[in-house]
């Protein structure tokens, strides 16, 4: 019921693709300009340099990270900034919905070529989180076109609020909350930032922030 | 009337559909129930992959009660996208599997396995096409949405790089041919919805660019079947 201008400030601009329409309001420039300095920062930087101290031994080893392992990382970054650009700015719920998976998809692509067994553990018990929770995401996108006839979020922003968009705003809550590695799900997270390579891995951070901020807004346009 | 399924678009959609919606939507829970339950008594990481397929069947389901031609058009995006997260997923298994083997030092064989990484003609053609739509219809909305989307496009083309380009080899794959046929086609139906007063060129350019497609998708096949003949 919240209408756009009421939570965003006025609207910038807009391309009108026919029914898919991606806008940009103050809010949501902030938000881009954010992605945008944190992936080209990231896209610059060399991989860390990790060094590691054994107990009860007088020697310093050095970890690096090989240049093809580190080239397939930054590439998997620039992807998961782009596809963050489409979550922040997108105005179509069913795109969201998409979005929100890429970015689920190009998290782990940067943890995959780590030759550490409990990073890709971590790693593929988030991919299970992410592949179950595919379900509430779409499903809930499903109950609101069923019961609105409508995935347009400048539509959807005027329509009164009902207990069946209730039920859709959770299950996208819910969806959005595993494909980002959210609140309960974050102990996966926190298994695979363990990983050699720093900067790069400062992405999946940015991107629970972007999917959480944005997540929240779509339920306030919903209820 | 139930109360689910009250506004669903009704001059567009069957009474009958209407009525089924809740029962799809009953069966798709029941669905989740089962295959959810499955993944939680299963501790083995390979099946849990084969048996987290069921939840996504129940999301399939859950799209597909809409009954609408929209509908229709979401449920593909969603496939797609359960498509590459179970690749995703599976690959991660794959290098976790051969870490673990290369931390023991063990099996020799399995250390030496190569896999062959996975080739996909959408992954050669569809990038160049889209960049190609974003700089014309950027082209088209002038200005500087315009320039945005146009920008967009030739992004997405230097991102592609040599991958996918417009090569040599591009053209002499009777592949490249039956993209730009599927396209010729998709912009016959985007005419007749665009503009449909130029109905005759929509026509003549979807039924060309159907009839192109599919004749080379079976040649293609023929191909596929001469080079297992092959090896």
């Amino acid at each position: 019921m919240n209408d756009i201008m009421d939570l965003n400030g006025f609207v910038i601009g807009h391309i009108p693709f026919a029914d898919i329409v991606p806008y940009l309001t103050p809010f949501s420039l902030a938000l881009v300009s954010t992605i945008v300095v944190f992936t080209v920062f990231l896209a610059l930087s060399n991989p860390e340099l990790r060094s590691v101290a054994r107990f009860r031994e007088d020697t310093v080893r050095t970890v690096t990270v090989e240049k093809k392992e580190a080239r397939f990382r930054r590439f998997m970054t620039i992807l998961c900034g782009i596809s963050l650009i489409g979550v922040v700015t997108t105005g179509d719920l069913f795109n969201f919905a998409l979005f929100v998976s890429l970015t689920g998809i190009t998290n782990m692509g940067i943890f995959a070529g780590i030759k550490d067994s409990h990073v890709l553990d971590a790693a593929f018990q988030y991919g299970l989180v992410m592949m179950i929770c595919t379900l509430p995401l779409f499903g809930g996108v499903a109950i609101t076109l069923a019961k609105t006839g409508t995935l347009s979020l400048g539509v959807l922003a005027g329509m009164p609020s009902n207990p069946i968009l209730n039920i859709s705003r959770t299950l996208i809550l819910v969806g959005a909350v595993g494909e980002g590695a959210l609140a309960p799900f974050f102990a996966t997270k926190v298994e695979m930032i363990r990983a050699k390579g720093a900067p790069y891995i400062n992405m999946m951070h940015l991107s629970s922030l972007m999917v959480f901020t944005r997540v929240i807004e779509i339920l306030f346009i919903l209820g | 009337m139930n109360p689910l399924a009250d506004t669903v678009v009704p001059t567009l959609v069957p009474q009958i559909f209407v009525n089924f919606y809740p029962i799809a939507i009953v069966i798709a829970i029941i669905t989740a129930v089962v295959g959810l339950s499955g993944l939680i008594l299963e501790r083995n990481d390979f099946q849990k992959i084969l048996i987290i397929q069921i939840p996504i069947f129940a999301m399939y389901l859950i799209v597909s009660a809409v009954g609408t031609d929209l509908a229709e058009a979401l449920i593909l995006p969603g496939m797609v996208v359960s498509l590459a997260e179970l690749l995703a997923v599976s690959e991660i298994l794959i290098f976790r599997e051969l870490t673990k083997r290369e931390k023991k030092g063990e099996s020799p064989r399995v250390m030496n396995f190569k896999y062959d990484q996975i080739k996909m003609e959408v992954l050669k053609t569809a990038l160049p096409i889209t960049s190609v739509v974003c700089v014309i219809y950027g082209v088209i909305l002038t200005g500087f949405t315009g320039g945005a989307v146009a920008g967009a496009g030739i992004l997405i083309y230097l991102f592609v790089g040599k991958v996918g380009g417009f090569s040599h080899e591009f053209w002499e794959e009777m592949a490249g041919i039956s993209g730009v046929a599927y396209v010729f086609w998709l912009l016959g139906f985007l005419i007749y919805f665009i503009a449909p007063q130029y109905w005759l060129i929509a026509l003549f350019m979807s039924g060309g660019g159907i009839i192109i497609k599919v004749a080379l998708k079976f040649g293609l096949l023929g191909i596929l079947g001469r080079e297992e003949y092959n090896r």
